[in-house]
Protein backbone atom coordinates (compact mmCIF):
# COMPACT_ATOMS: atom_id res chain seq x y z
CA UNK A 1 0.00 0.00 0.00
CA UNK A 2 2.83 2.16 0.88
CA UNK A 3 4.86 1.02 -1.79
CA UNK A 4 1.59 2.51 -4.28
CA UNK A 5 0.93 6.33 -2.27
CA UNK A 6 4.62 6.50 -3.08
CA UNK A 7 4.00 5.76 -7.15
CA UNK A 8 1.13 8.39 -6.76
CA UNK A 9 3.00 11.11 -5.07
CA UNK A 10 5.90 10.63 -7.25
CA UNK A 11 3.57 11.10 -9.94
CA UNK A 12 1.56 14.47 -8.27
CA UNK A 13 5.31 16.09 -7.78
CA UNK A 14 6.99 15.38 -10.77
CA UNK A 15 3.58 16.70 -12.47
CA UNK A 16 4.01 20.01 -10.65
CA UNK A 17 7.71 20.35 -10.67
CA UNK A 18 7.25 19.46 -14.82
CA UNK A 19 4.01 21.83 -15.10
CA UNK A 20 6.40 24.55 -13.41
CA UNK A 21 9.04 23.78 -15.19
CA UNK A 22 6.65 24.08 -18.39
CA UNK A 23 5.23 27.52 -17.21
CA UNK A 24 8.77 28.95 -16.21
CA UNK A 25 9.65 28.05 -19.50
CA UNK A 26 6.92 29.66 -21.45
CA UNK A 27 7.19 32.95 -19.90
CA UNK A 28 10.63 33.41 -20.15
CA UNK A 29 10.39 32.40 -23.95
CA UNK A 30 7.60 34.96 -24.06
CA UNK A 31 9.68 37.39 -22.19
CA UNK A 32 12.50 37.19 -24.68
CA UNK A 33 11.08 37.37 -27.21
CA UNK A 34 9.41 40.66 -26.08
CA UNK A 35 12.58 41.98 -25.14
CA UNK A 36 14.15 40.66 -28.15
CA UNK A 37 11.53 42.39 -30.57
CA UNK A 38 11.98 45.88 -28.30
CA UNK A 39 15.70 46.15 -28.79
CA UNK A 40 15.79 45.28 -32.39
CA UNK A 41 13.28 48.31 -32.40
CA UNK A 42 15.58 50.31 -30.14
CA UNK A 43 18.73 49.57 -32.36
CA UNK A 44 16.95 50.69 -35.78
CA UNK A 45 15.78 53.91 -33.86
CA UNK A 46 19.32 54.68 -32.29
CA UNK A 47 21.09 54.12 -36.13
CA UNK A 48 18.66 56.53 -37.15
CA UNK A 49 18.96 59.21 -34.75
CA UNK A 50 22.61 58.87 -35.13
CA UNK A 51 21.84 59.53 -38.95
CA UNK A 52 19.68 62.26 -38.22
CA UNK A 53 21.88 63.55 -36.10
CA UNK A 54 25.09 63.42 -38.14
CA UNK A 55 22.65 65.45 -40.80
CA UNK A 56 21.34 68.15 -38.87
CA UNK A 57 24.31 69.34 -36.82
CA UNK A 58 25.74 69.99 -40.59
CA UNK A 59 22.97 72.01 -41.73
CA UNK A 60 24.19 75.31 -43.14
CA UNK A 61 27.78 74.14 -42.95
CA UNK A 62 29.83 76.50 -45.44
CA UNK A 63 26.14 77.49 -46.76
CA UNK A 64 26.16 81.22 -47.22
CA UNK A 65 22.97 81.85 -49.12
CA UNK A 66 19.04 79.44 -48.37
CA UNK A 67 20.41 76.92 -45.54
CA UNK A 68 16.68 75.53 -45.11
CA UNK A 69 15.00 75.19 -48.77
CA UNK A 70 11.50 72.99 -47.15
CA UNK A 71 10.83 73.29 -43.57
CA UNK A 72 7.10 71.33 -42.79
CA UNK A 73 5.87 68.94 -39.99
CA UNK A 74 6.73 65.92 -41.74
CA UNK A 75 9.63 66.85 -44.19
CA UNK A 76 12.74 69.45 -44.65
CA UNK A 77 15.20 69.62 -47.22
CA UNK A 78 18.21 71.94 -46.06
CA UNK A 79 21.81 72.20 -47.64
CA UNK A 80 25.13 71.65 -45.79
CA UNK A 81 28.79 70.38 -46.80
CA UNK A 82 28.52 67.35 -45.19
CA UNK A 83 31.47 65.77 -46.24
CA UNK A 84 33.26 68.84 -46.15
CA UNK A 85 34.96 68.68 -49.85
CA UNK A 86 33.74 72.30 -50.46
CA UNK A 87 30.35 71.06 -52.28
CA UNK A 88 26.99 71.84 -50.82
CA UNK A 89 24.99 69.43 -50.67
CA UNK A 90 21.14 68.80 -50.20
CA UNK A 91 19.66 66.58 -47.55
CA UNK A 92 15.81 65.89 -48.16
CA UNK A 93 14.02 63.66 -45.74
CA UNK A 94 10.04 63.26 -46.28
CA UNK A 95 7.72 60.86 -44.57
CA UNK A 96 6.21 58.63 -47.03
CA UNK A 97 2.74 56.57 -47.31
CA UNK A 98 1.40 53.73 -45.44
CA UNK A 99 0.42 52.34 -48.84
CA UNK A 100 4.43 52.92 -49.50
CA UNK A 101 4.99 49.93 -47.47
CA UNK A 102 3.40 47.17 -48.21
CA UNK A 103 5.89 44.67 -47.32
CA UNK A 104 5.61 44.51 -43.56
CA UNK A 105 2.33 43.35 -41.77
CA UNK A 106 2.24 46.42 -39.25
CA UNK A 107 -0.34 48.62 -40.85
CA UNK A 108 1.19 52.09 -39.38
CA UNK A 109 4.80 51.81 -40.81
CA UNK A 110 5.87 53.88 -43.86
CA UNK A 111 8.54 54.91 -45.01
CA UNK A 112 11.29 57.60 -44.38
CA UNK A 113 12.84 59.02 -47.35
CA UNK A 114 16.09 60.41 -47.33
CA UNK A 115 17.58 61.92 -50.33
CA UNK A 116 21.01 63.49 -50.76
CA UNK A 117 21.79 65.99 -53.84
CA UNK A 118 18.16 64.62 -55.29
CA UNK A 119 19.86 61.50 -56.41
CA UNK A 120 18.12 58.24 -56.62
CA UNK A 121 21.38 56.41 -56.31
CA UNK A 122 21.68 58.19 -52.80
CA UNK A 123 18.35 57.80 -51.59
CA UNK A 124 17.43 55.53 -48.71
CA UNK A 125 14.12 54.82 -46.20
CA UNK A 126 13.80 53.73 -43.09
CA UNK A 127 10.11 52.30 -41.73
CA UNK A 128 8.88 54.75 -39.33
CA UNK A 129 5.42 55.06 -37.80
CA UNK A 130 5.98 58.63 -36.89
CA UNK A 131 8.51 61.38 -38.20
CA UNK A 132 7.29 64.68 -36.46
CA UNK A 133 9.39 68.51 -37.18
CA UNK A 134 8.68 71.14 -35.18
CA UNK A 135 11.05 75.23 -35.60
CA UNK A 136 12.12 77.42 -33.33
CA UNK A 137 13.20 80.47 -33.52
CA UNK A 138 16.50 81.83 -31.23
CA UNK A 139 14.21 82.55 -28.15
CA UNK A 140 13.22 79.53 -28.77
CA UNK A 141 9.35 80.53 -29.73
CA UNK A 142 7.70 77.81 -31.86
CA UNK A 143 8.02 78.85 -35.40
CA UNK A 144 3.52 78.12 -37.19
CA UNK A 145 4.33 75.79 -40.23
CA UNK A 146 2.47 78.36 -42.05
CA UNK A 147 5.33 81.03 -41.55
CA UNK A 148 7.90 78.98 -43.13
CA UNK A 149 6.94 78.58 -46.84
CA UNK A 150 8.50 81.69 -46.92
CA UNK A 151 12.42 82.06 -47.48
CA UNK A 152 12.70 85.12 -44.48
CA UNK A 153 10.17 82.90 -42.37
CA UNK A 154 12.64 80.14 -43.03
CA UNK A 155 15.72 82.04 -42.13
CA UNK A 156 14.38 82.28 -38.48
CA UNK A 157 14.74 78.59 -37.55
CA UNK A 158 17.43 78.37 -35.04
CA UNK A 159 16.51 75.10 -33.49
CA UNK A 160 14.71 71.42 -34.63
CA UNK A 161 12.82 69.20 -32.82
CA UNK A 162 12.23 66.02 -34.30
CA UNK A 163 10.34 62.88 -32.90
CA UNK A 164 10.32 59.75 -34.76
CA UNK A 165 8.76 56.77 -33.41
CA UNK A 166 9.22 53.37 -35.14
CA UNK A 167 7.17 49.86 -33.99
CA UNK A 168 8.42 46.39 -35.02
CA UNK A 169 7.25 45.16 -38.44
CA UNK A 170 5.88 42.14 -37.16
CA UNK A 171 2.88 41.54 -34.06
CA UNK A 172 4.26 39.74 -31.07
CA UNK A 173 1.13 38.83 -28.40
CA UNK A 174 -1.24 41.08 -30.45
CA UNK A 175 1.19 43.89 -30.08
CA UNK A 176 3.57 46.00 -32.38
CA UNK A 177 6.92 47.01 -30.34
CA UNK A 178 7.55 50.49 -30.15
CA UNK A 179 10.47 52.81 -29.67
CA UNK A 180 10.41 56.54 -29.50
CA UNK A 181 13.03 59.30 -29.99
CA UNK A 182 12.64 62.92 -29.41
CA UNK A 183 16.11 65.61 -29.66
CA UNK A 184 15.73 69.08 -30.30
CA UNK A 185 18.73 70.08 -32.07
CA UNK A 186 20.50 73.29 -32.92
CA UNK A 187 22.40 73.76 -35.56
CA UNK A 188 25.41 76.00 -35.03
CA UNK A 189 25.58 76.95 -38.27
CA UNK A 190 22.31 78.56 -38.13
CA UNK A 191 22.87 81.62 -37.02
CA UNK B 1 9.31 6.02 -14.83
CA UNK B 2 11.67 7.78 -12.55
CA UNK B 3 14.26 7.74 -15.48
CA UNK B 4 11.43 9.66 -17.85
CA UNK B 5 11.05 12.00 -15.23
CA UNK B 6 14.57 12.81 -14.89
CA UNK B 7 14.53 12.98 -18.59
CA UNK B 8 11.27 15.58 -18.94
CA UNK B 9 13.24 17.33 -15.67
CA UNK B 10 16.26 17.81 -16.82
CA UNK B 11 15.24 19.10 -20.34
CA UNK B 12 12.95 21.53 -19.33
CA UNK B 13 15.89 22.60 -16.85
CA UNK B 14 18.16 22.67 -20.49
CA UNK B 15 15.46 24.67 -22.27
CA UNK B 16 14.86 27.32 -19.35
CA UNK B 17 18.98 27.19 -18.90
CA UNK B 18 18.85 27.88 -23.37
CA UNK B 19 16.28 30.65 -23.00
CA UNK B 20 18.19 32.35 -20.03
CA UNK B 21 21.24 32.65 -22.30
CA UNK B 22 19.58 33.64 -24.82
CA UNK B 23 17.55 36.17 -22.63
CA UNK B 24 20.55 37.22 -20.95
CA UNK B 25 22.38 38.22 -24.32
CA UNK B 26 19.11 40.34 -25.81
CA UNK B 27 19.12 42.28 -22.64
CA UNK B 28 22.65 42.68 -23.13
CA UNK B 29 22.26 44.03 -26.58
CA UNK B 30 19.77 46.66 -25.16
CA UNK B 31 21.77 47.64 -22.36
CA UNK B 32 24.63 48.22 -25.48
CA UNK B 33 22.41 50.00 -27.19
CA UNK B 34 21.80 52.13 -24.32
CA UNK B 35 25.29 52.77 -23.46
CA UNK B 36 26.05 53.44 -26.75
CA UNK B 37 23.35 55.87 -27.53
CA UNK B 38 24.68 57.89 -24.02
CA UNK B 39 27.78 57.69 -24.61
CA UNK B 40 27.51 59.01 -28.09
CA UNK B 41 25.42 62.03 -26.67
CA UNK B 42 27.78 62.33 -23.94
CA UNK B 43 31.06 62.43 -26.71
CA UNK B 44 28.79 65.18 -28.37
CA UNK B 45 28.81 66.98 -25.24
CA UNK B 46 32.43 66.75 -24.48
CA UNK B 47 33.33 67.94 -27.37
CA UNK B 48 30.76 70.56 -27.59
CA UNK B 49 32.33 72.06 -24.14
CA UNK B 50 35.81 71.93 -25.16
CA UNK B 51 35.00 74.05 -28.17
CA UNK B 52 33.21 76.64 -26.03
CA UNK B 53 36.73 76.04 -23.43
CA UNK B 54 38.60 76.84 -26.04
CA UNK B 55 36.60 79.85 -27.35
CA UNK B 56 36.92 81.40 -24.04
CA UNK B 57 40.10 81.08 -23.45
CA UNK B 58 40.98 82.44 -27.18
CA UNK B 59 38.46 85.55 -25.85
CA UNK B 60 41.26 85.95 -22.36
CA UNK B 61 44.24 85.24 -24.94
CA UNK B 62 44.16 86.60 -28.11
CA UNK B 63 47.37 85.08 -28.90
CA UNK B 64 46.28 81.31 -27.24
CA UNK B 65 47.51 78.94 -29.89
CA UNK B 66 47.98 75.06 -29.96
CA UNK B 67 49.80 73.78 -33.12
CA UNK B 68 50.15 70.32 -31.81
CA UNK B 69 47.59 68.40 -30.23
CA UNK B 70 47.37 68.03 -26.93
CA UNK B 71 45.10 65.68 -24.67
CA UNK B 72 42.67 66.85 -21.27
CA UNK B 73 40.12 65.23 -19.37
CA UNK B 74 36.72 66.53 -19.47
CA UNK B 75 33.70 65.57 -17.65
CA UNK B 76 34.83 61.84 -17.60
CA UNK B 77 35.94 61.60 -20.86
CA UNK B 78 38.95 62.18 -23.08
CA UNK B 79 39.40 65.44 -25.47
CA UNK B 80 42.60 66.10 -27.72
CA UNK B 81 42.38 69.46 -29.53
CA UNK B 82 44.58 71.58 -31.17
CA UNK B 83 44.29 75.63 -32.13
CA UNK B 84 45.64 76.91 -35.24
CA UNK B 85 45.90 79.47 -37.89
CA UNK B 86 44.69 78.85 -40.97
CA UNK B 87 42.82 80.01 -44.37
CA UNK B 88 39.79 79.04 -45.22
CA UNK B 89 36.61 80.07 -47.29
CA UNK B 90 39.06 83.05 -48.71
CA UNK B 91 39.41 84.18 -44.92
CA UNK B 92 42.14 84.01 -42.48
CA UNK B 93 40.61 82.08 -39.39
CA UNK B 94 41.22 80.15 -36.50
CA UNK B 95 40.58 76.42 -37.15
CA UNK B 96 39.94 74.98 -33.50
CA UNK B 97 40.09 70.69 -33.58
CA UNK B 98 38.73 68.77 -30.51
CA UNK B 99 38.14 65.08 -30.97
CA UNK B 100 36.17 63.70 -27.61
CA UNK B 101 36.19 60.00 -26.80
CA UNK B 102 33.57 58.75 -24.08
CA UNK B 103 32.76 54.93 -24.16
CA UNK B 104 33.42 53.61 -27.40
CA UNK B 105 31.77 56.72 -28.78
CA UNK B 106 34.47 59.17 -30.56
CA UNK B 107 33.24 62.63 -31.62
CA UNK B 108 34.93 65.51 -34.18
CA UNK B 109 33.88 68.92 -34.40
CA UNK B 110 36.04 71.55 -36.52
CA UNK B 111 35.59 75.15 -35.72
CA UNK B 112 36.56 77.62 -37.55
CA UNK B 113 36.66 81.18 -36.01
CA UNK B 114 37.50 84.79 -36.58
CA UNK B 115 40.94 86.09 -35.59
CA UNK B 116 39.83 87.95 -32.43
CA UNK B 117 42.36 91.04 -33.55
CA UNK B 118 39.55 91.63 -35.97
CA UNK B 119 37.84 95.02 -35.82
CA UNK B 120 34.53 95.26 -34.48
CA UNK B 121 31.95 98.34 -33.99
CA UNK B 122 32.17 99.04 -30.16
CA UNK B 123 28.14 98.57 -28.56
CA UNK B 124 27.97 102.28 -27.34
CA UNK B 125 28.26 103.55 -30.83
CA UNK B 126 24.78 103.70 -31.55
CA UNK B 127 24.61 106.58 -34.16
CA UNK B 128 26.45 108.45 -36.44
CA UNK B 129 26.86 110.92 -34.20
CA UNK B 130 26.87 109.63 -30.23
CA UNK B 131 26.56 111.33 -27.14
CA UNK B 132 25.57 111.64 -23.14
CA UNK B 133 24.39 114.65 -23.81
CA UNK B 134 22.73 117.58 -26.03
CA UNK B 135 23.98 117.70 -29.31
CA UNK B 136 21.46 120.44 -30.49
CA UNK B 137 23.98 122.67 -31.15
CA UNK B 138 26.74 120.67 -31.89
CA UNK B 139 26.04 118.88 -35.06
CA UNK B 140 25.24 122.16 -36.38
CA UNK B 141 23.94 122.17 -40.08
CA UNK B 142 25.93 118.99 -41.44
CA UNK B 143 25.07 116.26 -43.05
CA UNK B 144 24.75 113.21 -40.96
CA UNK B 145 24.06 109.72 -41.81
CA UNK B 146 23.93 107.00 -39.72
CA UNK B 147 23.18 104.45 -42.76
CA UNK B 148 26.12 102.07 -43.08
CA UNK B 149 28.40 102.77 -45.66
CA UNK B 150 31.34 100.94 -46.93
CA UNK B 151 34.60 102.86 -47.47
CA UNK B 152 34.09 103.60 -51.02
CA UNK B 153 30.93 105.44 -49.62
CA UNK B 154 28.55 102.68 -51.22
CA UNK B 155 25.38 102.05 -49.02
CA UNK B 156 24.97 99.13 -47.14
CA UNK B 157 21.50 98.07 -46.60
CA UNK B 158 20.16 97.40 -42.86
CA UNK B 159 22.90 97.62 -41.19
CA UNK B 160 23.15 101.12 -40.15
CA UNK B 161 22.64 103.09 -36.81
CA UNK B 162 20.56 105.98 -35.86
CA UNK B 163 21.94 109.40 -37.04
CA UNK B 164 21.69 110.85 -34.00
CA UNK B 165 21.78 108.93 -30.64
CA UNK B 166 21.84 111.34 -27.27
CA UNK B 167 20.42 111.20 -23.98
CA UNK B 168 18.61 114.59 -23.90
CA UNK B 169 16.02 115.68 -25.81
CA UNK B 170 17.25 117.07 -29.55
CA UNK B 171 16.18 119.48 -31.48
CA UNK B 172 17.52 119.79 -34.52
CA UNK B 173 17.89 123.36 -34.52
CA UNK B 174 20.55 123.92 -37.40
CA UNK B 175 18.52 122.66 -39.86
CA UNK B 176 20.86 119.45 -40.56
CA UNK B 177 20.12 116.71 -42.84
CA UNK B 178 20.05 113.78 -41.06
CA UNK B 179 19.07 110.46 -42.25
CA UNK B 180 20.10 106.56 -40.44
CA UNK B 181 18.73 103.11 -40.20
CA UNK B 182 16.40 101.93 -37.28
CA UNK B 183 15.05 98.58 -36.73
CA UNK B 184 16.91 97.60 -40.00
CA UNK B 185 14.79 99.78 -42.09
CA UNK B 186 17.45 102.85 -43.96
CA UNK B 187 15.97 106.41 -44.09
CA UNK B 188 18.02 109.12 -46.72
CA UNK B 189 19.01 112.45 -45.30
CA UNK B 190 16.25 115.02 -44.91
CA UNK B 191 15.36 118.14 -43.29
CA UNK B 192 13.47 118.02 -41.29
CA UNK B 193 14.44 114.59 -40.25
CA UNK B 194 12.20 111.47 -39.80
CA UNK B 195 11.66 110.95 -36.14
CA UNK B 196 13.29 107.07 -36.51
CA UNK B 197 16.61 108.28 -37.29
CA UNK B 198 16.84 110.22 -33.62
CA UNK B 199 17.36 108.10 -30.53
CA UNK B 200 16.91 110.95 -27.63
CA UNK B 201 16.20 110.27 -24.36
CA UNK B 202 18.04 107.31 -24.37
CA UNK B 203 18.50 105.60 -20.84
CA UNK B 204 22.62 104.73 -20.74
CA UNK B 205 21.46 103.65 -16.90
CA UNK B 206 25.33 104.80 -15.76
CA UNK B 207 26.65 102.83 -19.08
CA UNK B 208 27.77 105.68 -21.11
CA UNK B 209 31.68 105.03 -21.32
CA UNK B 210 34.23 108.00 -19.46
CA UNK B 211 36.83 107.15 -21.07
CA UNK B 212 38.08 106.13 -24.75
CA UNK B 213 39.49 103.05 -23.31
CA UNK B 214 35.46 102.29 -21.70
CA UNK B 215 34.51 102.88 -25.56
CA UNK B 216 36.30 99.99 -26.56
CA UNK B 217 36.22 97.62 -23.20
CA UNK B 218 39.86 98.11 -22.29
CA UNK B 219 41.01 98.75 -19.26
CA UNK B 220 42.03 102.21 -18.65
CA UNK B 221 45.29 103.65 -20.41
CA UNK B 222 45.34 101.03 -22.72
CA UNK B 223 44.91 103.37 -25.67
CA UNK B 224 47.20 106.05 -23.94
CA UNK B 225 50.05 103.16 -24.38
CA UNK B 226 49.04 102.03 -28.03
CA UNK B 227 49.34 105.75 -29.19
CA UNK B 228 52.74 105.55 -27.44
CA UNK B 229 53.19 102.45 -28.89
CA UNK B 230 54.19 104.11 -32.53
CA UNK B 231 52.65 101.01 -34.39
CA UNK B 232 50.88 101.42 -37.00
CA UNK B 233 51.44 105.73 -37.44
CA UNK B 234 50.25 105.71 -33.80
CA UNK B 235 50.82 109.17 -32.23
CA UNK B 236 50.28 110.64 -28.15
CA UNK B 237 50.68 114.18 -27.73
CA UNK B 238 50.55 115.67 -24.07
CA UNK B 239 49.36 119.49 -23.87
CA UNK B 240 51.22 119.97 -27.22
CA UNK B 241 52.11 123.66 -27.71
CA UNK B 242 50.10 126.19 -30.58
CA UNK B 243 50.98 127.60 -33.56
CA UNK B 244 48.31 130.04 -33.43
CA UNK B 245 44.95 128.52 -32.48
CA UNK B 246 45.94 125.06 -34.24
CA UNK B 247 48.46 122.10 -32.49
CA UNK B 248 51.30 121.20 -33.72
CA UNK B 249 53.26 118.23 -33.20
CA UNK B 250 51.24 116.04 -35.08
CA UNK B 251 52.72 113.59 -37.85
CA UNK B 252 50.24 113.66 -41.26
CA UNK B 253 48.15 111.78 -42.18
CA UNK B 254 47.28 110.25 -38.73
CA UNK B 255 46.86 106.58 -38.38
CA UNK B 256 46.59 103.65 -35.55
CA UNK B 257 45.45 105.45 -32.72
CA UNK B 258 46.22 109.18 -32.39
CA UNK B 259 45.77 110.16 -28.50
CA UNK B 260 46.06 113.78 -27.50
CA UNK B 261 45.55 114.49 -24.22
CA UNK B 262 45.32 118.03 -22.68
CA UNK B 263 44.94 118.88 -19.04
CA UNK B 264 46.08 122.66 -19.68
CA UNK B 265 42.92 123.49 -19.51
CA UNK B 266 43.57 125.30 -22.79
CA UNK B 267 40.76 125.41 -26.02
CA UNK B 268 42.66 123.74 -29.05
CA UNK B 269 41.86 122.99 -32.64
CA UNK B 270 42.94 120.80 -35.18
CA UNK B 271 43.54 121.39 -38.24
CA UNK B 272 44.20 117.75 -40.30
CA UNK B 273 46.69 117.99 -43.00
CA UNK B 274 47.25 115.74 -45.83
CA UNK B 275 44.83 113.12 -47.17
CA UNK B 276 44.60 109.40 -45.71
CA UNK B 277 43.80 110.88 -42.21
CA UNK B 278 42.82 107.58 -40.59
CA UNK B 279 42.05 105.32 -37.22
CA UNK B 280 41.30 106.79 -33.98
CA UNK B 281 41.55 110.51 -32.75
CA UNK B 282 41.16 110.87 -29.65
CA UNK B 283 41.20 114.54 -28.03
CA UNK B 284 40.61 113.57 -23.93
CA UNK B 285 41.61 114.11 -20.13
CA UNK B 286 40.48 111.73 -17.36
CA UNK B 287 37.74 114.91 -16.38
CA UNK B 288 36.18 114.79 -19.27
CA UNK B 289 36.82 118.33 -19.51
CA UNK B 290 39.72 119.21 -22.58
CA UNK B 291 37.67 121.45 -25.11
CA UNK B 292 38.35 121.68 -28.40
CA UNK B 293 36.83 124.36 -30.19
CA UNK B 294 37.49 123.18 -34.08
CA UNK B 295 38.02 120.31 -35.76
CA UNK B 296 39.30 121.39 -39.15
CA UNK B 297 41.48 120.90 -42.20
CA UNK B 298 43.83 122.53 -44.20
CA UNK B 299 42.38 123.21 -47.90
CA UNK B 300 45.45 123.40 -49.64
CA UNK B 301 46.69 119.94 -49.33
CA UNK B 302 44.03 117.79 -47.99
CA UNK B 303 40.65 116.33 -48.49
CA UNK B 304 39.51 116.69 -45.10
CA UNK B 305 38.24 113.23 -44.56
CA UNK B 306 38.88 111.38 -41.67
CA UNK B 307 38.24 107.83 -42.09
CA UNK B 308 37.60 105.92 -38.31
CA UNK B 309 36.69 107.47 -35.43
CA UNK B 310 36.69 110.66 -33.90
CA UNK B 311 36.31 110.71 -30.00
CA UNK B 312 36.48 113.77 -27.95
CA UNK B 313 35.19 114.97 -24.41
CA UNK B 314 33.96 118.80 -26.04
CA UNK B 315 34.21 119.85 -29.41
CA UNK B 316 32.69 122.27 -31.83
CA UNK B 317 33.13 123.32 -35.24
CA UNK B 318 33.22 120.32 -36.83
CA UNK B 319 34.66 121.23 -40.35
CA UNK B 320 35.84 117.85 -41.65
CA UNK B 321 34.49 114.82 -43.42
CA UNK B 322 33.71 111.61 -41.35
CA UNK B 323 33.37 108.56 -42.57
CA UNK B 324 32.71 106.08 -39.46
CA UNK B 325 31.54 107.75 -36.74
CA UNK B 326 31.76 110.37 -33.56
CA UNK B 327 31.65 109.91 -30.02
CA UNK B 328 31.38 112.82 -27.45
CA UNK B 329 32.32 112.01 -23.76
CA UNK B 330 31.68 115.05 -22.12
CA UNK B 331 28.42 115.62 -20.06
CA UNK B 332 28.27 119.36 -21.31
CA UNK B 333 28.35 119.87 -24.99
CA UNK B 334 27.65 123.29 -26.34
CA UNK B 335 24.08 124.57 -25.70
CA UNK B 336 24.62 127.85 -26.85
CA UNK B 337 26.71 128.91 -29.90
CA UNK B 338 25.74 127.64 -32.87
CA UNK B 339 27.99 126.98 -36.13
CA UNK B 340 26.10 127.78 -39.18
CA UNK B 341 28.41 127.15 -42.52
CA UNK B 342 29.14 123.65 -41.95
CA UNK B 343 27.03 122.58 -44.75
CA UNK B 344 29.90 121.18 -46.86
CA UNK B 345 30.45 118.44 -43.96
CA UNK B 346 29.18 115.38 -43.31
CA UNK B 347 30.07 112.11 -40.68
CA UNK B 348 28.56 108.85 -42.30
CA UNK B 349 28.26 106.52 -40.45
CA UNK B 350 30.64 103.24 -41.35
CA UNK B 351 31.13 100.02 -39.38
CA UNK B 352 33.80 98.83 -41.68
CA UNK B 353 35.55 102.48 -41.16
CA UNK B 354 34.98 101.92 -37.46
CA UNK B 355 36.18 98.16 -37.80
CA UNK B 356 39.26 98.73 -39.15
CA UNK B 357 40.55 101.42 -36.81
CA UNK B 358 39.02 99.32 -33.63
CA UNK B 359 41.82 96.09 -35.80
CA UNK B 360 44.59 98.35 -35.46
CA UNK B 361 43.74 98.94 -31.76
CA UNK B 362 43.23 95.22 -31.55
CA UNK B 363 46.78 94.53 -33.21
CA UNK B 364 48.40 97.15 -31.07
CA UNK B 365 47.05 96.09 -27.63
CA UNK B 366 46.03 92.19 -28.36
CA UNK B 367 42.84 93.03 -26.87
CA UNK B 368 39.43 92.40 -28.64
CA UNK B 369 36.66 95.02 -26.97
CA UNK B 370 34.07 94.63 -24.62
CA UNK B 371 31.54 93.08 -27.05
CA UNK B 372 29.13 90.62 -26.28
CA UNK B 373 29.18 87.84 -23.46
CA UNK B 374 31.96 85.10 -22.25
CA UNK B 375 34.73 85.86 -19.67
CA UNK B 376 35.57 89.48 -19.88
CA UNK B 377 32.52 90.30 -21.69
CA UNK B 378 34.68 89.43 -24.94
CA UNK B 379 33.15 86.91 -27.89
CA UNK B 380 35.39 85.45 -30.54
CA UNK B 381 33.02 85.38 -33.44
CA UNK B 382 32.17 82.05 -35.09
CA UNK B 383 32.32 81.37 -38.74
CA UNK B 384 31.81 77.67 -39.44
CA UNK B 385 31.15 74.62 -37.24
CA UNK B 386 31.52 71.05 -38.75
CA UNK B 387 29.99 68.39 -36.21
Amino acid sequence: MSYLLDIVGSFIIAGMVIMILLAVNINNSASSSVILFTTIEQRKIKDLSELIEYDLYKLGYRIPDEKIAIADSTEIKFYADINDNDLADSIHYYLGEITDLSSTTNPNDRPLHRQRNDQNSLHSQIPVVDFQLSYFDSIGNSLDYSSLTSSAGRDLIKSIKIKITVESDEMYDEKYRTSEWKKKISPKNLR
Amino acid sequence: MARYIMIIVLGGMFTFGVNNITQNSVVNQGTKNSVDNYSFSRSHDIAGSMVDIILMRLSNDLKYRVNSEEPEYLYGGEVTYSVEDTFFENDSLIKITVVAEYGDATKTIITYADKPTNGWVPPVIRGAWTANANLNNTISDMFIDGRDHDLNLNLLPTTGKFGVSTSTAFTNVENAAIGGTNNFVDYPMTFPEVAEVIEENYNWDGGFPESPDAILGYPEGTLKTAALSGEYGSQYLLNPPLSGKYLVGLTYPISGVTYIEITNGKDYEIELQQNGNSGILVFHNDDRTSRVKGVKFDKDNSDGLLTGLLVTDYSFHHHIDILGGVLQLSPNLETSKSCSGNKDHWVYYSSESISNATEIAAQITGLSGNVGYGFGKKRVNVNYVYE
